[in-house]
């Protein structure tokens, strides 16, 4: 059979972009948002969240035009926590994906979330390009002082204790909060000297 | 320092951002505030460079959307010049169509995928490419022999079970796909999850299968 025959089986194109065009492109910077927004919480995770999230959108798509997509699904992952964070589940068990309530059809679903770039996407994208500075000098920071790169990132960045990093290392744990503490005020040097005021 | 301020500095280093750590702050004098802020941000800084979005290929939500190049499931380079000469759709129309789709592809890209292999050519883009030529997207496809991997052959042993086929099944209607393109996403998607702990065995894997398609079942009746 040849291609053309087989048209009328085919899906008719659809209207505005696909969801998982939108998804790979800002994917970076819904799980920054949020990774930060549940950095203390310990019963939802950042990948649940965003399923959900996408997945409400994949069942109903925005009903009018989307002008930011990057402020849409900002503001749609920020919503759906702050909804978590109000359940009875969030207070009682943990959220598990088969769990997951559906989302409110005007909240997430679509057309009712609002895509203001104003309302603090713009400090987020800022927020994120100071990471990206902070990436760099990391790489500054491992050349000055590898042991003290290290420590940094094992206690600041993967939030391990300081005895945990201490008994890997085979020091004190004082002596690893002296090293952290020394990398982090040359990490605020190298910062300094990139314009990145602390 | 004295002791009590070295003592409240070794807490304020391991304490996350929020209420508690801004009460601890305040027991400090304005400048040692300061001074200790700043270190306290660099570290935040960190974290936040430390939490960003897993690989691709680890993303389980890319996997479910179906985003993620799967060796299983390729652009048959042959097939899409065929179809694109059937619909009439040249390689420039066709890069603008995906682009305005969200895609981010040029001409340049569609001239490649119609010349030799692309295995970065995501599932879910070829969907799009196939509903742009106006065909099935199982016509775009290649068979291509996935690397040997102990993962992805349990993967496949699970998708070789009728409960997953069954599942599959439900996912592409859910998902309005084809079933070829739901068992590919859904193997993805086992394959991405694998790597949030530790390694599943074949019933794990069919539950965690289980449940994804019972929550959007569920989603979609509401």
């Amino acid at each position: 059979m040849e291609p053309q025959q087989q048209a009328s089986k085919a899906e008719a194109p659809s209207v505005g972009p696909d969801l998982a065009a939108v998804y790979l492109e800002h994917r970076e910077t819904m799980y920054r948002l949020a990774f930060g927004m549940l950095r203390t919480d310990r019963h939802n995770r950042a990948e649940d969240v965003i399923g959900e999230v996408m997945m409400s959108m994949v069942k109903n798509p925005p009903r009018q035009e989307v002008r930011n997509w990057e402020a849409f699904l900002v503001r749609a992952v920020q919503n759906k926590i702050r909804d978590l964070w109000k359940s009875a589940a969030h207070r009682h068990e943990q959220l598990v994906i088969d769990e997951a309530t559906p989302l409110e059809d005007e909240r997430h679903g679509g057309d009712q979330v609002e895509d203001d770039p104003a309302s603090g996407v713009v400090e987020l994208i800022g927020r994120h390009h100071r990471v990206q500075t902070v990436q760099d000098a990391l790489v500054e920071l491992e050349a000055w002082d590898h042991q003290a790169a290290h420590v940094l990132w094992q206690c600041a960045g993967l939030e391990r204790s300081s005895q945990e990093v201490a008994d890997e290392l085979g020091v004190s744990s004082s002596r690893v909060r002296q090293i952290s503490a020394k990398a982090r005020k040359e990490l605020i040097k190298i910062l300094g000297a990139k314009e990145v005021d602390l | 320092m004295n002791e009590e301020t070295d003592r409240l500095l070794e807490q304020l280093l391991e304490e996350p951002p929020g209420p508690r750590r801004e009460q601890m702050l305040m027991r400090l004098d304005g400048d040692q505030r300061e001074q200790i802020r700043a270190l306290l941000d660099a570290g935040d800084l960190v974290w936040e460079a430390a939490h960003t979005a897993p690989p691709l290929e680890e993303d389980p939500v890319a996997a479910m959307l179906g985003v993620v190049p799967d060796p299983g499931f390729q652009l048959d380079a042959a097939a899409l010049v065929r179809a694109c000469k059937a619909s009439s759709v040249k390689p420039t129309a066709l890069a603008a169509r995906l682009s305005a789709r969200g895609w981010q592809v040029d001409t340049t890209d569609v001239f490649r995928w119609q010349t030799r292999a692309a295995p970065d050519v995501p599932p879910a883009l070829i969907k799009a490419i196939a509903e742009e030529v106006r065909i099935d997207p199982d016509r775009l496809v290649a068979k291509a022999e996935p690397k040997p991997n102990t993962l992805r052959a349990v993967a496949e042993d699970v998708a070789a079970t009728p409960r997953f086929r069954d599942l599959a099944q439900r996912f592409a209607q859910i998902q309005r796909m084809s079933p070829t393109m739901a068992v590919s996403a859904l193997q993805s998607r086992m394959l991405a999850t694998v790597h949030r702990g530790d390694e599943p065995d074949k019933e794990q894997m069919l539950a965690s299968v289980e449940e994804l398609v019972r929550a959007l079942e569920a989603n979609q009746g509401q």
